[in-house]
């Protein structure tokens, strides 16, 4: 196997934007990463772009080929990937399996997603199609109550939280207000999102990540060209895990740990022959603040019960002893769901090459990215390295 | 048979368009004896009531589809 690098980057910035097309946002974000690549787009082999909900809430499929005639890539191949809100990661996997394997030399990755041109029940309504629809939207559940039950469990099995989850909203409103990409670059305080209105118990608005437009692309190539060209700090992905589990709540065997992510992060540790402990930094997919917590625990961060103890000693913040979502993560940073994994790479290249201006890091030698589908029912986590 | 207990829930304040007109209510996984757990919305939810995990379930019937329906 060929060891691969993230050559170039590109995103737009999150928010809402109802009259953005889907092929403004493809061509700023597309065009950003082949720039920032320094290759000519010519050399690019194939592509994979990740979307959730182009069908339904745009009318759009086939995005592939959309891709290749926005940014002019000729006859390549082209594939969409989906899988909920690890839609992009899963593109981020071809495309790195396919350098990786010999296939291509030079490939594009993107993820795109157009939301909030729709009203916010037509978007629940969207989202839920991510869950089982037969056994469980028919009941009326929505992903905020799925995760909302996941709370309410852990809070039984271990201890109430919700003050630790407030202050990952406030943790993550923080970063995003030094991130110009970001959709909420607005500090909040821990009583106001303590005090915000009820969505599923005990999730209030402030545990609820947001409805967001945007795209996030990469180009990624063997790590000998990444050497040769040498732009930017090269960095090499030194580890990558993908689980799966099933895809309803009450089918998994506990639903206060993700099966999937822990078994995602073991393949992506091992990988990169790293203990979590090595990990400087890393975004982490807080779909819902609870999620946040169960995720530092899932990755090793923290022992299972344990995780709101590193929020609440202020370990996640940008000066802390593990820096999470620095970009301002799905909560403020904005989750458009199908370029959401890319965009949380985004951040990691950012901060590994230095360029995150008031944001960051002091020492960001080592990234990781955690990325969820459904209701944990998808995983995939990577690791990477600064040359 | 003895009645579902309930393993976890939330109350929900925001839905999507087929489920507006029932807010608030209870989503619910309920878990029978033997361990066996599955989706249910509980009627019979108020405003101010007490839910907590561990709670019984109480049986009201079948839906149209041949579904069981729980309250509070």
């Amino acid at each position: 196997m060929r060891s691969v690098s993230i050559i170039g980057i590109g995103e737009t910035r999150m928010g809402r934007f109802p009259d953005r097309s889907i092929r403004d946002m493809i061509l700023e974000a597309g065009t950003k990463a082949i720039n920032d690549s320094g290759i000519d787009k010519k050399s690019i082999e194939a592509v994979y772009l990740g979307n959730f909900d182009g069908q339904q809430l745009c009318g759009q499929g086939h995005m592939g080929p959309l891709v290749s005639e926005v940014l002019d890539l000729g006859n390549i191949p082209t594939v969409r990937t989906e899988g909920a809100c690890a839609s992009g990661s899963l593109a981020f996997r071809m495309g790195l399996t396919a350098v990786m394997s010999g296939m291509y030399d030079i490939v594009l990755v993107g993820g795109v997603e157009k939301m909030t041109h729709r009203a916010t029940d037509d978007v629940t309504e969207a989202l839920v199609s991510a869950m089982d629809y037969e056994l469980e939207a028919t009941q009326g559940f929505t992903f905020p109550a799925n995760f909302a039950m996941m709370a309410n469990r852990y809070f039984y099995e271990y201890r109430n939280v919700k003050k630790e989850m407030a202050m990952c909203a406030v943790n993550a409103h923080r970063n995003a207000s030094l991130n110009p990409d970001a959709q909420m670059p607005k500090e909040i305080t821990l009583e106001k999102a303590l005090a915000a209105s009820p969505i599923a118990t005990p999730l209030s608005l402030f545990d609820c990540s947001l409805v967001t437009d945007g795209a996030a692309f990469l180009v990624l190539a063997t790590t000998e060209i990444a050497k040769k060209i040498k732009k930017h700090r090269v960095v090499e992905v030194i580890g990558s895990g993908h689980a799966g589990d099933n895809i309803t709540l009450f089918s998994k065997k506990a639903i206060t740990s993700f099966s999937a992510a822990k078994l995602a992060a073991k393949q992506a540790y091992n990988q990169a022959n790293l203990k979590p402990a090595d990990i400087d930094f890393a975004e982490v997919h807080d779909c819902f603040t609870i999620t946040q917590i169960i995720n530092i625990e899932d990755l090793g961060f923290a022992e299972p019960g344990y995780g709101a103890d590193l929020v609440a000693e202020g370990g996640i913040a940008l000066e802390g002893k593990k820096p999470i979502n620095s970009s301002g993560g799905l909560k403020a940073k904005g989750h458009p769901i199908g370029a959401t994994g890319l965009s949380q790479i985004f951040e990691v290249v950012t901060q590994l090459r230095g360029d995150a201006g008031q944001r960051q890091l002091k020492k960001a030698d080592i990234g990781l990215t955690h990325n969820l589908g459904g209701t944990a029912a998808t995983c995939v986590i990577n690791i990477f390295r600064g040359l | 048979m003895k009645n579902p207990i309930i393993y976890t829930y939330s109350i929900l304040y925001s839905t999507f368009p087929a489920f507006t007109d029932k807010l608030p209510y209870v989503s619910a996984i309920l878990e029978r004896e033997d361990g066996t757990k599955f989706p249910s919305l509980l009627e019979g939810f108020n405003e101010g009531m007490e839910v907590e995990i561990g709670q019984e379930a109480k049986f009201l019937g079948m839906d149209e589809n041949g579904q069981e329906i729980y309250s509070l």
